[in-house]
C-alpha cells in the first residue's frame, strides 16, 4: 500500500505533526541561511533545532528530544549568544557573505547532502511505510521509548541477550566503558577549559612564593621521640597483622565472629598510619588530618567485618585519644613547636 | 483518553484527539495564567505583611482577592510600546518563547497518578532541559530591546541560569538514583506509603540536599535573593526595562510559571508528590483497580476522586513552596553577582556533589549507619512494589512465558525440567531483571519459576 499515509485512516496525526515539525525545521533553517544578523540566526537555529527536537519526541525517543532540548538548543546557543554578545562589534552584528563563500558552501552542503540522500534511499524499506514493515514493527513489540538507549549505555544490550555463545555474548556488553571514556573525556575538557580561562594577572602586594628560602626548622627531641616510636609501632603492627597464626587475634572480642579479611585490612591501615607518621616527620600538616580520616575507616572496617558496634566504637576511641595526645605532642613549644613550623 | 472517546462514544478519531489535545492544554494553561494571578496577589499579601502593611484590601471583597485581575485588566488597556532602537521581530518574540518553554516543562509533570498530560518516561530530564530554555527568552528580551540595562540584565541571568542548572542536576539526580528511573510517576508512587517514605526522610543526605535544590531552584527562577536579572535599584528594571502592557506581563507568567514548576517538581521528588501525609486515597480504596474493596464502591469513578485529591494534595504542597520562596524575597536582602556565583560553584556545587556519594554509598549499602540505613530498612516504605510500566511489562511477559512452558511441559513428564528449557528467554529476563531493577533489590515477580530463582540468586550474589 503505497497511499499517502495522511489520509489512511481519516487524518494521521503522525504524519501531520511530522510535516509540520519538518516544515518548521526547514524553513528555520533557510532562514539562518538568509538572514545577515546574527542574533537573528542563532533564533532562528533555535527554533530549528526546537523542530528537530520536537521530531524525536513524536517518534517516541523522548530522550533524545530532551538531549537535543538540552544540549543543542539549551547549551550550544546560550554559548553562541554569550559570543555573539561578547563579540557584539559591528562589523559582526551583520555578516556578508560574498560570491565565492556562497560557492564554496554550496559545494560542500551539496556534497554533504548527496552521500545523505543517497544513503537514505539506498535502503529498500526506507522508501516509504509498507504494511508489512508496520507488521514487522508490531511483531517486534518494542515500546515507544529509549529505554533500550538507556540500559545499553549502563552496560545492557537488551537487544543482543538472544546471543547463546558465552564466549560472543561478552562483547555485546553494552556500551558502558565508551561512555565512561566520553565522560571522562568530557571531564578533562572542563578542567582544561577552567584553566584557560583562570585569571593569569597576579594580585599586587602578594609576593612570587618561589622568592622565599625554606627556613630553618627545629625540632623537639620529644616529639621527634615519639613520632619514631609511633612508626616503629605502627608498621610492627601491620606486620602482626599480615602473620596468619598469631594466637592472640583470636582472643580479641567479637573477632571469631569478624570476616577473614579483617586482618589484612587492618594490616594495611597500620601501615598507612605508618606513612603518614613519615609524612608528618617532613613537615606536612596534611598527615594528621589523614590520619584522623584514617582512624575513621578503621573504625569502618572494624565495623563492616561484623565485629559489632562495641569494637568499632572502642577502635575510634583509641584512635581519637592517640590522635589528641599526638596533637599535643607536636604542639610542644609553642611558637617554635613542631605544628606551627609545618606547611 | 481519546481511546475511551472514539471505542465507547464512538466519536471520529481525529476529532476526538484534537479535542483531548484541547482539554489538556486548556487544563495546563491555567497553571501559569490563573496561577500567576493568584500568586501575585499572594505576593502582594505576603508582602505587605512582612513589612507591616495590609497588601490590597479592596478590590472584589475583604482580601482584596481580584487585584491581580485589575492588573491584568489594566495591563491589556495599556500601549504596546517597541523602542525605536530595538530589534522589533526578536522583540515581539522573546515574551512568548520565555512563556512557552516555563508553560511546556508542565506538559510531562503528573499533577497525580494517572494525571499527566504527556507521559514521558524521561520526564525528570525533559523537565530541566524545556526549564533551562526560559534563559533564551530573557537574553533575546535583553537584546533586542536595545537598552544598555536590558543587555546587562540579560547577561546577569545568563550567567546565573546557567552556572545554576550545575548544582540543580546534580540535585535532581539523587530523587533519580534511589529511585531507579526518571519517570516522575514512578518517582511519585514509589513515596506512595506515607512520610517516612518521602525521599526528603530517606537519609540524612537527601535531608540536606533538598535545600540545596530549593536554592538552586529559586535561583534559576531568578527571584531574590538571585534575582540580579531585574535588580530594580542597579538596572531599573533589567532584562523588561522596555517592555509594556501584555508583553511585559507574559515574562511575568512564564517566572510564576516556572516558579511553580520548581516547587512541583521539589513536591515530586522530594515530599512524596500527590501522596498525602495519610494515605487516605488508599485507605478509602479511591484507586483504579477494578476490584475495588474499600467503603465507597464507586466502581470506574473511585479512581477519578482519588486522582483529584492527589492533585489537591501536590497542588497544596507546591504552593508551601511558593509561600516560602515569597517569604525569602521579602525578608533577605539581594546578592551582589559575585555572590551569586559564589554560593553556586563554593557551597551548592560541593554540597550536592558530597551528598550525591554519600546517598550513593547508601544505595550500595556501604555506609548503613549501624544498619539504621540499611536495604532492609526500605522495604515497609513499599518502595519495592512499584515499578516503572516497561520493566512491569516485562515480568507479565517472563510470567507468562514460564507459565506457558511449565503448561507444554507438565504432560511429559518431570525428566530434566531445567534441561529442556530453552536457554534464550530464561537468560534474558534473568539478566535484565538484575540489571533494571536497581532499587528494587526486592522485587520478585509473580510465579515460582526458574527465572525468579536466577533473579534472586543474582541479587543475593550483589549483596
Amino acid at each position: 500500500m503505497t497511499a499517502p499515509l495522511l489520509f489512511a485512516e481519516g487524518v494521521n496525526w503522525h504524519t501531520v505533526f511530522f510535516l509540520l515539525y519538518a516544515l518548521v525545521a526547514g524553513v528555520m533553517a533557510l532562514a539562518v541561511l538568509f538572514t545577515s544578523n546574527i542574533v537573528r540566526m542563532a533564533f532562528y537555529l533555535t527554533i530549528s533545532l526546537g523542530a528537530v527536537s520536537g521530531l524525536f519526541i513524536l517518534a517516541g525517543a523522548h530522550f533524545v528530544g530532551a538531549m537535543q532540548l538540552l544540549i543543542y538548543v539549551g547549551g550550544t546557543l546560550v554559548l553562541l549568544i554569550f559570543g555573539v554578545m561578547l563579540t557584539a562589534q559591528a562589523q559582526f552584528i551583520s555578516m556578508k557573505t560574498r560570491g565565492g563563500e556562497w560557492v564554496l558552501a554550496a559545494i560542500v552542503g551539496g556534497s554533504l547532502l548527496s552521500v545523505l540522500l543517497a544513503t537514505a534511499l539506498s535502503v529498500p524499506k526506507w522508501r516509504g511505510p509498507s504494511e508489512e514493515h508496520q507488521a514487522a514493527i508490531e511483531d517486534l513489540d518494542v515500546s515507544a521509548d529509549t529505554t533500550a538507549i538507556g540500559a545499553g549505555l549502563m552496560g545492557l544490550r537488551p537487544d543482543k541477550l538472544a546471543q547463546e555463545d558465552e564466549q560472543l555474548s561478552r562483547g555485546m556488553s553494552g556500551y558502558l566503558l565508551h561512555f565512561e571514556i566520553v565522560s571522562v573525556h568530557l571531564l578533562v575538557v572542563l578542567i582544561g577549559a577552567a584553566y584557560l580561562a583562570r585569571a593569569r594577572h597576579t594580585v599586587e602586594g602578594r609576593a612570587a612564593p618561589t622568592a622565599r628560602a625554606p627556613l630553618a626548622r627545629t625540632r623537639p627531641i620529644f616529639a621527634t621521640l615519639i613520632l619514631l616510636l609511633a612508626i616503629a609501632a605502627h608498621a610492627g603492627c601491620a606486620a602482626i597483622c599480615f602473620i596468619p597464626g598469631a594466637t592472640f587475634k583470636t582472643q580479641l572480642p567479637g573477632v571469631a565472629l569478624a570476616e577473614p579479611w579483617l586482618w589484612p585490612a587492618l594490616g594495611v591501615c597500620c601501615a598507612l598510619d605508618a606513612l603518614l607518621l613519615l609524612v608528618i616527620l617532613n613537615w606536612q600538616k596534611w598527615g594528621f588530618y589523614a590520619l584522623l580520616v584514617l582512624a575513621l575507616l578503621e573504625a569502618g572496617i572494624v565495623y563492616g567485618a561484623g565485629s559489632g558496634i562495641p569494637a568499632a566504637l572502642g577502635t575510634l576511641g583509641v584512635a581519637i585519644v592517640w590522635l589528641a595526645i599526638l596533637r599535643g605532642v607536636l604542639a610542644i613549644g609553642g611558637e617554635r613547636g613542631m605544628w606551627a613550623q609545618m606547611e | 483518553m481519546a481511546e475511551f472517546l472514539v471505542e465507547q462514544w464512538g466519536w471520529w478519531s481525529p476529532l476526538a484527539h484534537v479535542v483531548v489535545a484541547l482539554i489538556k492544554v486548556a487544563l495546563l494553561i491555567q497553571v501559569p495564567a490563573v496561577g500567576a494571578l493568584v500568586f501575585i496577589w499572594m505576593e502582594r499579601k505576603v508582602s505587605g505583611r512582612i513589612q507591616d502593611r495590609l497588601g490590597p484590601t479592596r478590590v472584589g471583597g475583604a482580601f482584596g482577592w481580584l487585584q491581580s485581575l485589575a492588573d491584568g485588566i489594566k495591563l491589556i488597556a495599556k500601549e504596546d510600546v517597541t523602542p525605536g532602537e530595538a530589534d522589533a521581530v526578536l522583540f515581539r518574540l522573546a515574551p512568548y518563547v520565555a512563556f512557552a518553554s516555563a508553560f511546556a516543562a508542565l506538559m510531562a509533570i503528573p499533577f497525580a497518578a494517572h494525571f499527566v498530560a504527556v507521559e514521558i518516561n524521561v520526564a525528570v530530564f525533559f523537565v530541566l532541559a524545556v526549564l533551562g530554555l526560559e534563559v533564551f527568552g530573557v537574553i533575546l528580551a535583553g537584546y533586542a530591546s536595545g537598552s544598555k540595562w536590558s543587555l546587562f540584565g540579560a547577561m546577569r541571568e545568563a550567567a546565573q541560569v546557567v552556572s545554576y542548572e550545575v548544582p540543580l542536576g546534580l540535585c535532581v539526580v539523587i530523587p533519580v538514583m534511589i529511585c531507579g528511573t526518571m519517570n516522575l510517576i514512578t518517582i511519585g508512587e514509589m513515596q506512595k506509603a506515607g512520610p517516612h517514605a518521602w525521599l526528603i526522610f530517606h537519609d540524612p543526605f537527601t535531608f540536606c540536599v533538598f535545600w540545596v535544590y530549593f536554592t538552586c531552584g529559586v535561583a534559576s527562577v531568578n527571584r531574590a535573593p538571585f534575582d540580579l536579572a531585574e535588580a530594580e535599584s542597579e538596572l531599573v528594571a533589567g532584562f523588561h526595562t522596555e517592555y509594556s502592557g501584555l508583553r511585559w506581563s507574559f515574562f511575568f507568567m512564564a517566572e510564576y510559571g516556572s516558579m511553580f514548576t520548581v516547587c512541583l517538581l521539589a513536591a515530586i521528588l522530594f515530599f512524596g508528590g500527590w501522596n498525602g501525609p495519610i494515605p487516605i486515597g488508599s485507605m478509602l480504596g479511591l484507586e483504579y483497580p477494578a476490584e475495588v474493596t474499600g467503603l465507597f464502591t464507586l466502581g470506574f469513578f473511585s479512581g477519578y476522586v482519588g486522582d483529584v485529591l492527589g492533585v489537591i494534595n501536590l497542588l497544596f504542597k507546591a504552593t508551601l513552596g511558593m509561600v516560602v520562596m515569597i517569604w525569602v524575597r521579602w525578608t533577605l536582602p539581594r546578592l551582589r553577582i559575585d555572590q551569586v556565583i559564589t554560593t553556586c560553584l563554593k557551597y551548592c556545587v560541593p554540597l550536592a556533589a558530597v551528598c550525591f556519594v554519600g546517598v550513593l554509598l547508601i544505595q550500595a549499602n556501604v555506609l548503613n549507619l549501624f544498619g539504621m540505613l540499611s536495604v532492609d530498612h526500605w522495604v515497609d516504605t513499599g518502595r519495592t512494589e512499584v515499578r516503572e510500566g516497561w520493566a512491569q511489562r516485562m515480568l507479565d511477559r517472563a510470567s507468562a512465558e514460564t507459565e506457558e512452558q511449565a503448561s507444554t511441559l507438565s504432560p511429559s513428564g518431570s525428566d530434566g525440567l531445567a534441561g529442556t528449557r530453552p536457554g534464550r528467554p530464561t537468560r534474558s529476563v534473568g539478566a535484565r531483571q538484575t540489571d533494571v531493577a536497581g532499587s528494587n533489590r526486592d522485587a520478585e515477580p509473580a510465579g515460582n519459576s526458574e527465572p525468579t530463582e536466577k533473579y534472586v540468586a543474582a541479587q543475593g550474589g550483589e549483596r
